[in-house]
C-alpha cells in the first residue's frame, strides 16, 4: 500500500461520514441530559469524560494496537476492558460499535491480519476494532489514542445539538476548547503497552446514568 | 494508573488469618510493627466450625497525617468471615501531609468474606491513598459495602485517590477501578456534585436478575456492582441493596 499521511488517515477515522453508526451515539450525553444536564455543564462533562471513561477506552485501543503490531493474544486486552467496564449497558453499546468498525474494516482491508484477527475476537469491543483498523491502515498510536478523545468530545457536541437549544457554533466552540486535554489524555496513555496499566479510571455517574438510559423507552440515541 | 501519592512505609500493619482445623477455625490476629502507630486491631466476636466474625477497631487515633492502615486478610477454603467496623473513619485535616489505608484480601476457594464497611469521610484538607485489592479462587464469594464521604457536614473534601480491584482464579481481573476525588470530581459524570458515593460489590454470588435495578451494574466474568450517589453518607448505600447482596451470599455454620 502506498504511503498516506497520518493525518489524512485521521480525518477519514474521524470523519462523521464514515459508515458506522455514529449518529447513534451521544457518548452518554441523552442520558446525562435526562438526568439533568444543561448546557452550561456540556463542557464540564466533556472534560470529566477525558479523565475518566476515554482514558479507559484511549488506553485499551492502545494497548490493542501494541499486541497486534507483536502479534500478541487480544484477550487479556478485552478482559482488562471488561473488568474496567462495569456497566453491561456500556459493554454492550461499545461491541456494537465495535461490529459496525469491524464490518467497515473488513471491506477497506479485507487482506488486512489485523482486522481479521480482532473480527475473530468473541465479542470485539470498539476501541479493539479501532485498533485494528489502525494496524491495517498504519496509523501509530499516539494518533489513535487521540482519534478516541476527538471523536468522544465531538460525539458529545453534535448529540448536544439534538438534544439542547444551542448555536451549533457553541457546541464547536467546546470542542475546540477541548482540545488541549484531548491531547493531554492521548499523550498519557499512547506509550501503554501492557492491559494491566490500562486506565480504571472510574465515572460512577456516567454508569448509573448509562443503565437507567438502557431502561428507558423515551430516547433519540441507544446510548 | 493515576498514583500521586507516595506510598508510605508501614509503621505497624495487621494482619488476620482464618484457616479451617478440626472443630472450630483458627483465628490469627497479628499487629506488627511499632506499637505507638495506630493501626485497626481485629477482635475475635464469634467463630464456630466454619466461620468467624472480626471486629476492626481502631487503635490509636485515625485517620492523621503520616498514618499508614494496612490490613491483610487470608480467609482458607470453605471459611465464612465476617468483617464489622464499629464506626466510621474520618481523615482529618493532615495540614499539607498525608496518609493511606491499604486493604489486601485473599480468598481460598470456597471462602467467602462479608464486609460491611462503614464510612470513610475525607474531611476539608486530608490527602489520602486507599487501595484495596482482592484475589478470589474458585468458588470464593465477596460482599463489600464502601461509603466515601467528600467532607464533613458543611465542607468541601479534601483529596483521595483510590485503587480498587479484583482478581479471579487465574489472575483474570474481574473489577478493576481507580478514582481520584476532589474539588474536579464534582463535574458531571464524576460526582456530578454528591458528596457521598456509596458501593456494594457482590462477587461470585448469583443476584436475581430482577433485584434493585437503581444504579446495578453487572459484571462481565459474573457478579454485581451496584453504585449510588447521594447528598449524605447514609443514603449512599440503600439498605434493601445491602440486604439483596447478603441474601444472595449463602449463610454456612
Amino acid at each position: 500500500m502506498d504511503h498516506v499521511p497520518t493525518d489524512l488517515l485521521l480525518m477519514l477515522f474521524a470523519d462523521a461520514r464514515l459508515p458506522v453508526a455514529g449518529h447513534t451515539q451521544s457518548a452518554g450525553l441523552e442520558a446525562a441530559v435526562q438526568h439533568g444536564l444543561t448546557s452550561a455543564e456540556v463542557p464540564a462533562y466533556m472534560s470529566a469524560r477525558l479523565a475518566t471513561t476515554v482514558r479507559v477506552e484511549a488506553g485499551t485501543a492502545v494497548v490493542a494496537l501494541h499486541r497486534l503490531d507483536h502479534e500478541l493474544p487480544l484477550e487479556p486486552v478485552v478482559a482488562a476492558w471488561a473488568a474496567r467496564t462495569p456497566s453491561h449497558a456500556l459493554r454492550r453499546t461499545s461491541r456494537a460499535q465495535g461490529r459496525a468498525m469491524n464490518r467497515l474494516s473488513a471491506s477497506l482491508w479485507a487482506d488486512g491480519a489485523a482486522v481479521r484477527r480482532v473480527a475473530r475476537l468473541d465479542g470485539c469491543p470498539r476501541p479493539v476494532a479501532l485498533a485494528g483498523a489502525a494496524a491495517a491502515a498504519g496509523l501509530d498510536a499516539l494518533s489513535l489514542a487521540r482519534l478516541v478523545g476527538y471523536d468522544d468530545v465531538q460525539t458529545v457536541a453534535s448529540a448536544s445539538l439534538k438534544l439542547l437549544p444551542l448555536d451549533p457554533a457553541a457546541a464547536t466552540g467546546w470542542v475546540h476548547d477541548a482540545l488541549p486535554e484531548v491531547a493531554a489524555a492521548a499523550e498519557d496513555v499512547a506509550g501503554l503497552t501492557d492491559p494491566r496499566d490500562i486506565p480504571a479510571t472510574a465515572a460512577p455517574q456516567t454508569e448509573v446514568w448509562a443503565q437507567a438510559h438502557a431502561r428507558s423507552t423515551r430516547r433519540l440515541f441507544s446510548a | 494508573m493515576t498514583i500521586l501519592l507516595p506510598d508510605r512505609e508501614t509503621a505497624r500493619g495487621t494482619t488476620l488469618a482464618v484457616t479451617p482445623t478440626d472443630g472450630r477455625v483458627h483465628v490469627r490476629i497479628s499487629t506488627p510493627g511499632d506499637p505507638a502507630a495506630p493501626c485497626l486491631r481485629p477482635m475475635l466476636i464469634d467463630s464456630g466450625a466454619r466461620h468467624a466474625r472480626v471486629a476492626l477497631v481502631p487503635d490509636g487515633a485515625l485517620l492523621l497525617a503520616g498514618d499508614a492502615v494496612r490490613v491483610d486478610v487470608e480467609v482458607g477454603p470453605g471459611i465464612r468471615l465476617e468483617l464489622v467496623e464499629p464506626t466510621g473513619t474520618v481523615a482529618f485535616d493532615m495540614r499539607g501531609g498525608d496518609a493511606s489505608w491499604d486493604v489486601r484480601l485473599r480468598l481460598a476457594r470456597d471462602a467467602t468474606v462479608v464486609w460491611a464497611g462503614e464510612p470513610f469521610v475525607v474531611a476539608s484538607g486530608a490527602r489520602v491513598r486507599r487501595s484495596t485489592v482482592v484475589d478470589m479462587e474458585g468458588g470464593a464469594r465477596l460482599v463489600l459495602r464502601e461509603t466515601l464521604v467528600m467532607g464533613r457536614h458543611g465542607e468541601r473534601g479534601g483529596h483521595l485517590e483510590q485503587v480498587w480491584s479484583a482478581h479471579g482464579p487465574g489472575g483474570v481481573p474481574v473489577l478493576v477501578e481507580e478514582a481520584v476525588l476532589d474539588d474536579r470530581s464534582d463535574r458531571p459524570g464524576i460526582l456530578g456534585g454528591h458528596r457521598a458515593l456509596g458501593t456494594v460489590v457482590a462477587l461470585g454470588v448469583p443476584v436475581d436478575p430482577e433485584l434493585c435495578p437503581e444504579g446495578r451494574l453487572d459484571l462481565e466474568g459474573g457478579g454485581t456492582v451496584w453504585r449510588g450517589l447521594a447528598h449524605e453518607a447514609h443514603r449512599a448505600v440503600p439498605p434493601e441493596v445491602w440486604r439483596a447482596a447478603l441474601t444472595a451470599c449463602p449463610q454456612n455454620s
